[in-house]
């Protein structure tokens, strides 16, 4: 009877065993993997099919170094597959690459912009978060020459690892608002919204821009910087339908995220010549702490938005030496300049939201849903179609808060400012 | 001599001598946020927004208002005949041939729901995370899992089910702090998403919750019986509800609407989207860990109640020995090849069709009749907790 017993255990542990070992028949080795830290898409020569650029990590050199064999292997390596699909991709890359590959830890997906102008984006994204192991918040990049270029030529002075690269950057973009921070899922979610899409905006392709003088009112590839890394991203390529329609400066995108109630951006640095002292740049923070407040009218024939944008301003430099600071009088005038330069540029964006490009880019599509209580109702009255011919008025509201840690300007002007004027 | 279920205590084998084989307050609330919260993880939700368009987060507390009257009314049934369970009940007042059809049919929807459940589960599990397995294995050691705590008994499922309640609303707790900052709540408008329209759609899928009267099968295993019914489901519902309402919510949040309609797996690519500050991020193996151990609870209750039935059908000495050819029979059923995800959802639209047409309608019949026949009148007022 024990024998038997003990028979039957016997028997019962490796069937345990077969249990829990199930776990191992998704195991993979560290070792066995090659990390693919960025997918490029590009227009194939074929319609229909596209060229897939892969970015893969030399996942060795993240170990610190101390002085073993990986020393001379590179970094990173690029590899572009012509004429294929994104899916079919990570097989066929193993005809060159030794190790299985994996998407699972994709930083950012780059989309050339000439497929993006041609291709309807909406299919070749899709297609590809299919795929289990692609992420819907991967960060998604249109960049204005080929996404192999760009992919090849993006070698930052600082980060041996390329991950690291898209990581800081975006964590950055978070604050300024320079460029929109978008991701599959948020454009999965526009286009199903029939509104259109911001994507972040980048080039290697550094010129000299013949406009001087912008600041970060350009697109990428048109800044007045020399030096940093190859890349330049500023801006936002403008998606609609699918396909896209044109490109926004630094300072357009910022406004438009701040009028679409995007609180992700707290603060930004803008400069205005000074009111009284043209050749002069005032250098102001603004920061919209509280988000603007957006009513929407649909009694009319046309709809009525009225948006207020409540801004603080801090005055950070006034190298005039106008004396802000002290005089009420004076600090008035600035606010009242300040509040007027800040309406013409929000009018100008509008307008050329309304009539350029026809395209909600405020999304504010988000505020006259919740004036409609069936989703029939809302359908029905198309909003998308309506928003070129609506009436649009931004106010702004503007508090002077503080005017940095710095008493008042000089209290002498240097002698050399009044001659050389 | 053929045995029949009178008295519930010769039923189930003992299986913890220094217990009494009853589950309470506590253990019943955990079960029946188990048995309907975990819905909110499933298949269920893509019904919820093909009713309710954006006011999908809505639909539990729906569904709850509507079973509303059901569970008072069946707990008043139970109070009736205290310390009996439905069947017993049911053979007192509609007769033995009756209530051995009906038991038939709960039987056989219950199986039917139970391998459909089963194996999309799996399916989602191999499809998220394990994409090498076999389904057919990954299919296997799930079942073995759940069998192996359903075979436990009663009172080990209430017991792991209560073990396991925090860590379940933690993770749900987890998930929401993980996501938001993407989350744009303005994708709930318009409020009342598709209208009117989901008024008959939510009368005719009531099946979807009809696990929490099945559960008045162990009537008679309850610690101070109908009390104990009648609250614990009203509040482990209400919990359930309220953890379903915020998962959609989550999901209509951060997939927005329409475009959560392409989404499949909901709960699964929340979890990897979740994320905590920069570099707390792709954990989604952490909610795997709870969700797991949730499905597993889930289903132990379906195989318990499979069996319980079969076991009352057949009229079986032994229940336990029932495991095998049930847990057989759902996993050989459940390699049926669908091809194709629709069909699937076909099936448990038929499914639950059939459930809202059988049980709501039985239940009714035997409150009805409980009226007339029998029974101890008045009887909760004397029933207190003990």
């Amino acid at each position: 009877m024990l024998a038997k017993k003990q028979l039957t255990l016997k028997l019962f542990f490796p069937l345990l065993l077969l249990v829990f070992l199930s776990g191992c028949w998704d195991k993979i080795e560290l070792e066995d993997i090659a990390l693919v830290t960025a997918i490029g898409l590009d227009k194939g020569s074929i319609p229909g099919r596209v060229d897939v650029t892969l970015q893969i990590m030399n996942a060795q050199k993240a170990m610190i170094s101390q002085g073993n064999a990986t020393d001379k292997e590179p970094d990173h390596i690029n590899i572009t597959l012509r004429n294929t699909t994104p899916v079919l991709v990570k097989d066929q890359a193993n005809a060159v690459i030794t190790r299985r590959i994996n998407i699972s830890q994709v930083q950012a997906f780059l989309i050339g912009e000439e497929l993006a102008r041609e291709e309807d984006l909406y299919n070749v994204i899709a297609a590809m978060i299919r795929d289990p192991e692609m992420r819907r918040e991967t960060p998604v990049i249109i960049t204005k020459e080929r996404a192999e270029t760009f992919i090849d030529r993006n070698r930052p002075k600082f980060e041996t690892l390329i991950y690291a690269f898209y990581r800081f950057k975006f964590n950055r973009w978070k604050e300024t608002g320079d460029v929109p921070l978008s991701s599959v899922n948020d454009y999965l979610r526009a286009h199903a919204d029939q509104a259109p899409y911001l994507f972040i905006y980048a080039t290697t392709e550094r010129k000299k821009t013949k406009a001087k003088g912008k600041g970060d009112d350009t697109t990428a590839g048109h800044m007045e910087i020399e030096g940093g890394d190859p890349v330049e991203m500023i801006g936002a390529a403008l998606v609609k339908e699918g396909k896209m329609i044109g490109t926004l400066t630094g300072e357009e995108t910022r406004f438009a995220l701040l009028l679409a109630q995007n609180l992700r951006i707290a603060t930004y640095y803008l400069a205005f010549p000074d009111p009284d002292d043209k050749p002069w740049m005032i250098s102001t923070r603004l920061k919209n702490e509280t988000p603007p407040t957006i009513e929407v009218d649909l009694k009319g024939k046309r709809p009525r938005i009225t948006v207020t944008v409540p801004l603080y301003v801090e005055v950070l430099s006034i190298p005039s030496g106008v004396d802000y600071v002290a005089d009420i009088t004076l600090q008035k005038k600035l606010a009242q300049y300040l509040e007027q330069t800040m309406q013409r540029k929000f009018a100008d964006l509008v307008e050329k939201a309304q009539h350029t490009w026809k395209a909600d880019i405020f999304n504010w599509y988000r505020f006259v849903r919740s004036r409609f209580l069936t989703w029939q109702a809302y359908e029905a009255y198309d909003f998308p179609k309506r928003f070129p011919e609506a009436d649009v008025s931004i106010r702004v509201q503007l508090q002077m808060v503080d005017f940095g840690k710095q008493m008042r300007p000089q209290d002498k002007l240097p002698p050399f400012k009044k001659e050389n004027r | 001599m053929k045995r029949t279920p009178t008295n519930d205590q010769d039923l189930y084998r003992t299986h913890n001598p220094s217990t009494n084989d009853k589950i309470g307050f506590r253990e019943l609330i955990a079960i029946d946020f188990f048995l309907l919260g975990v819905k909110g993880t499933d298949t269920t939700v893509p019904f919820f927004y093909e009713f309710a368009g954006n006011a999908a987060w809505l639909m539990p507390l729906f569904i709850f208002l509507f079973i509303l009257p059901f569970v008072l009314l069946v707990s008043r049934l139970l109070a009736r005949f205290e310390g009996k369970n439905l069947l017993i009940i049911s053979e007192h007042l509609i007769g033995r041939p009756l209530t051995y059809l009906a038991a038939w049919v709960l039987f056989l929807l219950g199986m039917a729901a139970t391998v459909l459940n089963t194996r999309s589960y799996t399916q989602m599990t191999g499809i998220m995370f394990y994409g090498r397995t076999p389904l057919i294995f990954l299919y296997a050691v799930i079942l073995l899992a759940t069998a192996y705590v359903a075979y436990r008994g009663l009172e080990t499922i209430g017991r792991v089910a209560s073990l396991l309640l925090p860590y379940a609303l933690f993770s749900i707790v987890l998930a929401f702090l993980g996501v938001y900052d993407i989350i744009d709540y303005r994708a709930i408008f318009p409020l009342f998403g598709q209208g009117w329209s989901v008024l008959p759609k939510t009368v005719t899928h009531l099946g979807f919750v009809v696990d929490i009267f099945y559960f008045a099968l162990f009537a008679g295993l309850l610690k101070s019986g109908s009390r104990t019914y009648q609250n614990a489901t009203l509040i482990g519902t209400a919990m359930a509800g309220i953890g379903a309402m915020g998962l959609i919510f989550m999901y209509t949040g951060v997939f927005g609407y329409p475009a959560v309609n392409q989404v499949l797996f909901h709960y699964q690519q929340l979890t990897r989207i979740a994320h905590y500050g920069q570099f707390i991020n792709h954990i989604e193996a952490a909610f795997l860990g709870t969700w797991i151990l949730a499905t597993v609870v889930h289903f132990a209750i379906y195989i318990y109640t499979m069996v319980y039935l079969l076991h009352y059908l057949v009229r079986a000495k032994d229940m336990f020995r029932l495991f095998v050819p049930i847990v057989a029979a759902i996993f050989f059923a459940g390699l049926y090849p669908y091809r194709s995800e629709k069909l699937f959802f076909t099936y448990r639209e038929w499914i639950v069709w059939a459930l809202t047409a059988t049980v709501y309608p039985y239940l009714l019949l035997l409150v009805l009749l409980s009226r007339t026949k029998g029974g101890k009148k008045r009887a909760r007022k004397k029933t207190a907790y003990t």
